[in-house]
């Protein structure tokens, strides 16, 4: 009786392994998430795949909040974001996994605010914007421009895009009911291009076909526009980070690999190529400068900001049991320890708190401020000193 | 004492009188010919094919205790989603019992026996943040409640009840009623364009063109439920808002992507359901009917319309309701060309937000097992039982119509000849 | 001589006047119906105008990462070749899984139950309600039973690994899903065809001793196949285009490889549109890169349509012509 079913169960686990195929020569890599860096995602695979060949990367969109979830159905090995995990889904984790996921940003989204390239606007308060945002403005004129309704284009308000102009520009205070909510970021900029009374916001990457329109955060303050000098310097303050989590519990060398190898000035090339902006380069000229005398060779450890305890901690359970059952991810298999003296693949110091979303940006925006004002002082000397110029040759 | 009930079926049956009607006998045949003991094998193979049948109702059950489930806790009004800025010293954990802690994080007893005290610390940080209080009075409310979900209502900043949804923030507001509101708009618009053009082509294909014409213009219309919805959407989306831009003149609110383009998209969605199942029913109608009004000197036209028509209009009915349906739920279409604003205008060129568009983009981004995830399932069981009503009704209506004109099975013609013995006798007693 | 017995006008019951009921109704009617056909005419030109350029060979047979690796937007070098073998995979699949269940369903409604019995009206209102569904519903019905129940119950129990090879989203789980979404259409077609079949015929062969069974395997069922493969390839049109219950079962954006067995994602043409029309970077640029996208799975989805309705429109005059015999 016994050895009949025990060769039937074989038989059975024999015919789902022989079902799932060849796969099992290259090293898998999935990631899922946001569809925002859906595109962003796959020129970074693909570039990565050439620079390593062996690895099949695989990348799915589907949002934020099912990325988040399969990491937490441990149905993939990198969650793509582009908002922060929120405390229910940290909960969820910490309750089911027993750790959170360590997040380390892969790209900036500056978000630019646009009109029609018929609209004669070209400067607009925070808190002017806030009020068109919300409603109260509902004619150019009444910003000085022509006597046209206003009509607004928002993201979808699941879009980490959304929630940020909400908290910054808005102050918390609703949309407009009126407010079209396009999907993607590239339909907003083409319904702006084509709608004389339109303004929008998204990404600068997708700037395509429309007026951008110069921010200040008060009357009397110098107003930016989100060149691409200005957002690198982070002198423009509207951005906010795309982010990866990693799966605290796998085993896969390589999602860890490819996440830094993003960070490095390799795969930001490939970001700021896909419409995103590069990580701030002040923060990544100072790795460079901590880590290149200890390993020339390798890339830069990423410039981000883990919020969660340290992934060591959650490697506790042995997983000697799973090698002999599953050929297919043998070679992806190593002892937790093993990864951690490698200083290729050890991940940065986490701070023990977990920051909020509005405290990581605060941050963010600190640091963005504070360059901001030496750039203006920066400016301001050489107008002085150009003033001084001017002034000595024409008493000469 | 009702005299049909009583003595009458015996009469019919003929067992009294002692010999058999020939209808009777026509009825004896066919249970011999239909309902003889196959084999065992033959058996066990009918057996096996009415349990797969049921595989159907297996997967609507399955389908529909996986949306009840997951909108369990908003019907039962168990989300809270207040910050009521209650906090707990992470130190305290040790201090406080299972059920406390069980209470304060919103999870069972035994699910916080199992966690380290470490993970438990990390719990009430996170869950700490979770209630920490805004500054304003509307952060301390529930907003999941049947009231706020349903009924206007005064949040801050604004100067009078409203109907809000915007449920991403620090207030989320989750009023349903713009949806609803945005649903029947823009499916309103598509079946005003989609009923009458589907109708009167599927009268003239079916009765009134030439079989030449009708061989060219079925397929062509058909060819339309071959278009995925998708490229529908993307159609409405460039081709459609350009092609009636123009239309801005009639309205100063007006915006490129509106309820009239997602509605004409949405038609093109429709027509196709409408029109095959009109097609299906008037076709249906014996074709004896038609010839008897000709017959008596009616021209093609009328008979069609006074005979035909009048005749499938059960099944006309129901193709609408099928069409209603359709457009309720359908999904990618509006997601792309409506412009999705959950506004309460009447304006048809005003944009709107419907429930399908709703569940479609917000699901992919809330967080599994927060009150938006559970309300958008609230909306899916909403959407499932609107269609599953429809279906009902169309059900119902295309049952009445076929017993009463698509060609009677002999059970069924045994029943009628019998009613009409029935009626005969009681007229003579 | 006879004449004298002839009315003095003769009467006309052919001819009607120009502006009766008749000829403004009629002409209403059928211009709603070639105002429906133009529609469509319409569209199918549109497309193929703006995306026939594109639409060579080598568009088709190349790989979506493009011959140079420039990415998938290139319109010069990146095809859609893994996105045509992902969606043949999946309506393949999907085929296999749904016509034995749709087909014996379909049997049962018109051949075994009274259709006045509870039984055949429950399990006809399901497949009825089971259309009205909507799609983005059974996405996430099919990731919640399929890959996160029964496939890490496959991972759990009988594989016991902890590295998931069934409990993810692939192009079996996503077959499954597809396979519940167009249940209905091969139910509705399968009875129609079996309907459509004489009853004089079935008389026929049970009359000559033939059992229930094997009347319909002899008899009804060669009369019906084409109908009922008109079912099959509904389906398919309706499944190949469907983008939202992949979405979260089994596409994937992109991957290098091709798939290389059941556990494996894929990539597909519908849910690329979906992404091209909403997130790529530049709409100017790829326009012309996803109006070829749409064209191909619009001439998919065309060409199995167009086989269906020729079969059909066949079978139908087939089954006149018998029953006027």
């Amino acid at each position: 009786m016994f050895p009949i079913q025990s060769v039937a169960a074989k038989a059975v686990v024999l015919l789902l392994v022989t079902a799932t195929g060849l796969a099992a020569q290259d090293q898998n890599v999935t990631i899922k998430g946001s569809d925002t860096m859906l595109v962003m995602n796959q020129q970074l695979a693909q570039e990565y795949m050439k620079e390593f060949p062996g690895t099949n990367i695989q990348v799915s969109g589907g949002g934020s909040g099912v990325g988040i979830a399969a990491l937490r159905d441990n149905t993939t090995d990198i969650a793509a974001a582009s908002r922060l995990i929120k405390p229910k889904e940290v909960q969820d984790f910490l309750v089911n996994v027993g750790s959170e996921p360590s997040r380390f940003s892969a790209a900036l989204d500056g978000i630019a605010i646009f009109v029609n390239t018929g609209n004669p606007i070209q400067e607009l308060t925070i808190d002017q914007l806030g009020k068109i945002f919300h409603g109260d403005y509902t004619n150019w004129n009444q910003l000085g421009g022509p006597d046209e309704e206003i009509d607004v284009y928002s993201r979808e308000n699941t879009s980490g895009t959304y929630s940020y102009v909400k908290d910054e520009v808005l102050k918390g205070a609703d949309y407009t009911t009126r407010a079209q909510t396009l999907p993607g970021t590239a339909a907003v900029y083409d319904a702006v291009s084509k709608d004389p009374k339109g303004i929008g916001y998204g990404g600068i990457g997708y700037n395509k076909g429309v007026k951008l329109v110069s921010i200040k955060s008060d009357p009397s303050s110098p107003s930016w526009l989100p060149t691409e000098e200005n957002v690198e310097s982070q002198v423009y303050p509207l951005s906010r980070s795309l982010n990866y989590y990693l799966n605290p519990r796998t085993t896969n060398q390589q999602a860890m690999k490819f996440i830094q190898w993003v960070a490095s000035p390799a795969g930001q090339d490939v970001v700021v190529k896909s419409g995103y902006f590069g990580l701030p380069k002040v923060v990544a000229k100072a790795d460079e400068k901590t880590t290149a005398p200890d390993s020339t060779s390798a890339p830069p450890p990423p410039p981000a900001r883990p919020v969660a305890a340290n992934p060591s901690q959650t490697s506790t359970k042995p997983t000697s049991g799973e090698t002999a059952s599953s050929p297919a991810t043998a070679p992806a298999v190593i002892a937790p320890t093993a990864l951690m003296p490698d200083p290729q693949l050890e991940p940065p110091a986490p701070p023990p708190l977990s920051l909020s979303e509005r405290e990581a940006r605060v941050l963010v925006r600190e640091e963005a401020v504070a360059l901001r004002e030496a750039k203006v002082a920066e400016r301001e000397e050489k107008l002085e000193a150009e003033l001084a110029f001017l002034k000595t040759t024409k008493s000469k | 004492m009702n005299p049909t009930t009583t003595s009458l079926p015996e009469l019919s049956r003929g067992t009294v009188l002692g010999f058999v009607p020939p209808q009777e006998l026509e009825k004896e045949l066919s249970v011999t010919l239909y309902e003889r003991p196959g084999s065992y094998l033959e058996n066990a193979i009918i057996r096996g094919i009415t349990l797969i049948s049921y595989s159907a109702i297996a997967a609507v059950l399955l389908i529909f205790i996986f949306i009840a489930k997951e909108s369990l806790p908003v019907l039962l009004q168990q989300t809270d989603n207040s910050r009521s800025g209650l906090t707990m010293k992470p130190e305290d954990a040790v201090n406080k019992s299972p059920a406390e802690l069980a209470v304060f994080l919103q999870l069972t007893e035994s699910q916080v026996a199992r966690l380290s005290p470490d993970v438990l610390q990390q719990l009430i940080v996170s869950r700490n943040e979770e209630l920490k209080a805004g500054n304003s009075p509307d952060s301390k409310l529930n907003t999941t409640t049947w009231g706020m979900m349903f009924l206007p209502y005064q949040w801050e900043g604004y100067n009078m009840p409203v109907f809000i949804w915007q449920p991403i923030g620090n207030i989320e507001k989750y009023n349903v009623i713009p949806l609803i509101f945005g649903s029947l708009k823009i499916t309103f618009i598509a079946l005003l364009f989609a009923m009458p053009l589907s109708l009167m082509a599927a009268t003239y294909v079916s009765q009134l063109a030439r079989p030449e014409t009708r061989e060219v213009i079925k397929p062509f219309i058909e060819l339309l439920a071959g278009v995925p919805s998708v490229v529908l959407g993307f159609l409405g989306l460039t081709g459609l808002s350009v092609l009636l831009g123009p239309l801005h003149i009639f309205d100063s609110h007006y915006t490129p992507l509106n309820a009239l383009v997602a509605g004409m998209a949405l038609a093109l969605a429709v027509i196709p359901v409408i029109f095959t199942i009109a097609e299906d029913a008037i076709t249906a109608v014996p074709v004896t009917h038609k010839r008897a009004a000709l017959a008596i000197g009616a021209t093609n036209w009328h008979a069609t319309m006074r005979v035909v028509v009048p005749a499938a209009m059960p099944g006309i009915f129901a193709a609408v309701v099928l069409g209603f349906a359709r457009a309720i739920g359908e999904t990618m279409v509006v997601l792309l060309a409506s412009g999705n604003a959950a506004t309460l205008d009447l304006s048809i060129f005003q944009s709107a937000r419907t429930l399908t568009a709703t569940i479609a983009a917000e699901l992919n981004e809330a967080a599994q097992d927060s009150a938006h995830y559970h309300i958008l399932f609230f909306i899916g069981t909403m959407l499932f039982f609107i269609t599953f009503l429809g279906n009902i009704l169309a059900d119902i209506i295309l049952q009445r119509l076929k017993s009463r004109l698509e060609g009677s099975t002999a059970a069924e013609a045994h029943r009628l000849a019998e009613q009409a013995e029935t009626q005969l006798g009681s007229s003579v007693v | 001589m006879s004449s004298a017995y002839l009315p003095e006008t003769k009467l006309d019951l052919f001819s009607v006047p120009i502006f009766s009921r008749t000829t403004i109704g009629t002409a209403i009617f059928r211009s709603a119906a070639f105002f429906l056909a133009g529609v469509v005419f319409l569209i199918v030109a549109y497309v193929l105008s703006e995306g026939w350029r594109g639409l060579t060979p080598g568009f088709i047979f190349t790989r979506a990462g493009g011959s140079n690796g420039e990415g998938m937007f290139d319109p010069e070098h990146s095809g859609v070749f893994d996105m045509v073998v992902g969606t043949v995979l999946l309506v393949f699949l999907m085929t296999i899984l749904v016509m034995p269940v749709g087909i014996i369903t379909g049997i049962f409604l018109n051949e075994f139950a009274d259709s006045r019995s509870w039984t055949s009206r429950i399990i006809r209102s399901s497949i009825n309600n089971l259309a009205g569904v909507p799609s983005i519903i059974f996405g996430l019905f099919g990731l919640g039973l399929f890959v996160l129940t029964i496939g890490s119950g496959i991972d759990a129990y009988i594989l016991q690994t902890k590295n998931p090879v069934w409990g993810k989203p692939s192009l079996i789980w996503a077959a499954l899903t597809l396979a519940v979404l167009t249940l209905p259409v091969v139910v509705v077609s399968t009875e129609q065809a079996l309907r459509a079949v004489p009853t004089s015929i079935r008389d026929a062969a049970l009359g000559m001793g033939a059992t229930k069974l094997q009347t319909l395997w002899k008899i009804v069922l060669p009369q019906a196949s084409a109908g009922i493969l008109t079912g099959g390839i509904l389906a398919v049109s309706r499944g190949a285009g469907e983008v939202a219950p992949i979405m979260f079962t089994g596409a994937v954006y992109y991957m290098k490889n091709l798939p290389q067995g059941l556990t494996d994602p894929f990539m597909e043409l519908g849910y690329h549109v979906y992404n091209m029309a909403t997130q790529s970077i530049n709409i100017d640029q790829v326009r012309p890169l996803l109006f070829s996208t749409v064209t191909t799975l619009l001439l998919l989805t065309f060409l199995l349509n167009a086989v269906a309705i020729f079969a059909r429109a066949r079978v139908r005059r087939r089954l006149q012509n018998l029953q006027h015999d």
